[in-house]
């Protein structure tokens, strides 16, 4: 078989789709505009979304934070030099803020797996350092990370698919189920306290305790109930988790040594509306995890 | 600029998300139109695809990320409407050995050839052929736009390629053996 056939196949396939419409019709646009007007958006909020504000408070938020937290980013999640930790591979760097001023997060350019990242008392009481392990490469071709919603304490590591979140020190609902119950301020100060927090409205399962960094820390898989869990329009805060119903998740609590920290993975609303990958994405956490070090 | 019209829409502005439409929607309805081959079932499957997106919207949580997703919502009903309209059509296809494949594709150019070929295909490979010779996305950007594990992107890649070729060629033997038959 000539070696030129199978391109010649995708040279003509190329041709063949190449040919037809390209053009959304005026009476489409309109026929969809007339549906959307007559459907109500669903009521439920992603974890990354702040509070209602008004939008100049809104945009003066979003330059404070930004501004502050630019300067920050250089140097909170840069490849560890001083740890004694291996750096085998270095980072790009990127300190630019979002180019909207709706979600004020920060990002922190590409990640390399097999690099290794510290964060700085800066942006977490404890800092800590990570050696990004090896991710499949069905689950991403690159690794980015950023900080979100003004809260330094809050960092989002995200593959292709899905996401990682770490938090310290973050507003949280006090019921994560019924997150109009008000908040609590820190992250339970406890891996035992987190699973008593976790199960207050969630359907959790039984602990499963980790090695990290010489620590013991506890891991959970939850769901969020289908129904009678409450969805908060307007929140009276600025919860850095914020699940739906219907969801999966895995949730880790490390103690620090002084404080304990969540780790969580995300699924659906970050691909499509489903958590096909959630499976690969918790045991690539796992290995996350296991890698965190607390200098 | 197209963040904008997003963090708009998700707060419930509908012209932002009619401008989102218009933005987005001539790719969509590229998309759709070319894994459907059927102008009506694809503009039924943009118009679903854009009512959900606008429904959900509020659960997607990367903003950054909003056409992606869409994509993802647009090929899903792409998939239904192919399932809900279509007719099951029988997807046979001869996989004999490729010892005379080179020739024939060196020929191929017969338009209806390839869409007889074409339509046989499952919509699920179909929808990776098109993410990758039609949008020019490389397979780990399929894999993440259609948000399906690489190695599936692969898989359906590589069994889209074989059972194109296949069908091509039964078509080919089809009308060689209507031509040499006495009328």
């Amino acid at each position: 078989m000539s070696a030129s056939a199978p391109r010649d196949l995708d040279r003509a396939l190329e041709a063949f789709l190449d040919a037809g419409p390209n053009q959304l019709s005026n009476r489409l646009a309109l026929s969809i505009a007339d549906e959307v007007h007559r459907t109500r958006q669903r009521a439920s909020r992603g974890p990354w979304r702040i509070p209602s504000m008004s939008r100049f408070a809104l945009t003066v938020a979003a330059v404070a934070v930004a501004a502050v937290v630019a300067g920050m980013a250089l140097i909170v999640m840069r490849p560890s030099s001083n740890t004694g930790v291996t750096h085998s591979q270095p980072a790009t760097q990127s300190a630019a803020p979002s180019a909207s001023p709706a979600v004020p997060s920060v990002p922190l350019g590409i990640l390399n797996d097999g690099g290794t990242y510290g964060t700085t008392a800066a942006t977490f009481s404890q800092p800590f350092t990570v050696t990004l392990p090896r991710i499949p490469a069905d689950l991403a071709s690159s690794i980015r990370g950023d900080l979100l919603g003004g809260n330094t304490h809050n960092l989002r590591i995200r593959p292709a698919v899905g996401a990682i979140t770490i938090h310290d020190d973050a507003v949280l609902p006090a019921d994560l189920c019924h997150p109009d119950n008000g908040f609590i301020t820190d992250v339970p100060a406890t891996p035992q306290a987190v699973g008593t927090w976790l199960a207050k409205g969630l359907t959790v399962s039984s602990a499963v305790q980790m090695t990290v960094d010489g620590r013991v820390a506890l891991r959970w898989d939850v769901f969020v109930p289908k129904t009678g869990c409450t969805q908060v329009e307007t929140p009276a805060g600025s919860p850095a988790i914020w699940f739906n119903p219907g969801e999966h998740h895995r949730v880790y609590a490390i103690p620090t040594g002084t404080d304990t920290i969540l780790v969580i993975t995300w699924g659906a609303g970050y691909q499509g509306e489903g958590e096909q990958q959630l499976p690969e994405i918790n045991t690539w956490t796992d290995s996350f995890v296991q890698a965190l070090r607390f200098p | 600029m197209l963040r904008a019209l997003v963090d708009r829409a998700m707060q419930g502005d509908e012209e932002a998300f009619a401008s989102l439409v218009r933005s987005v929607g001539d790719r969509c309805m590229a998309i759709a139109y070319r894994i459907l081959r059927d102008i009506d079932l694809a503009e039924d499957a943009v118009q679903t695809s854009f009512v959900t997106a606008w429904r959900q919207l509020r659960t997607l949580r990367d903003a950054d990320r909003f056409e992606a997703w869409l994509h993802r919502l647009l090929v899903n009903a792409c998939y239904a409407e192919a399932r809900r309209r279509r007719p099951p059509t029988l997807n046979v296809v001869d996989l004999e050995p490729a010892s005379t494949w080179a020739d024939e594709y060196l020929a191929i150019h017969d338009r209806d050839q390839l869409e007889r070929g074409f339509q046989r295909l499952p919509a699920e490979q179909r929808a990776v052929l098109v993410f990758h010779h039609y949008l020019g996305m490389t397979m780990p950007e399929v894999a993440e736009h259609l948000a399906i594990p690489l190695g599936t992107v692969k898989s359906r890649m590589h069994y889209a390629t074989i059972a194109l070729r296949a069908a091509i060629e039964a078509d080919d033997r089809t009308t060689s053996h209507a031509k040499e038959r006495p009328a």
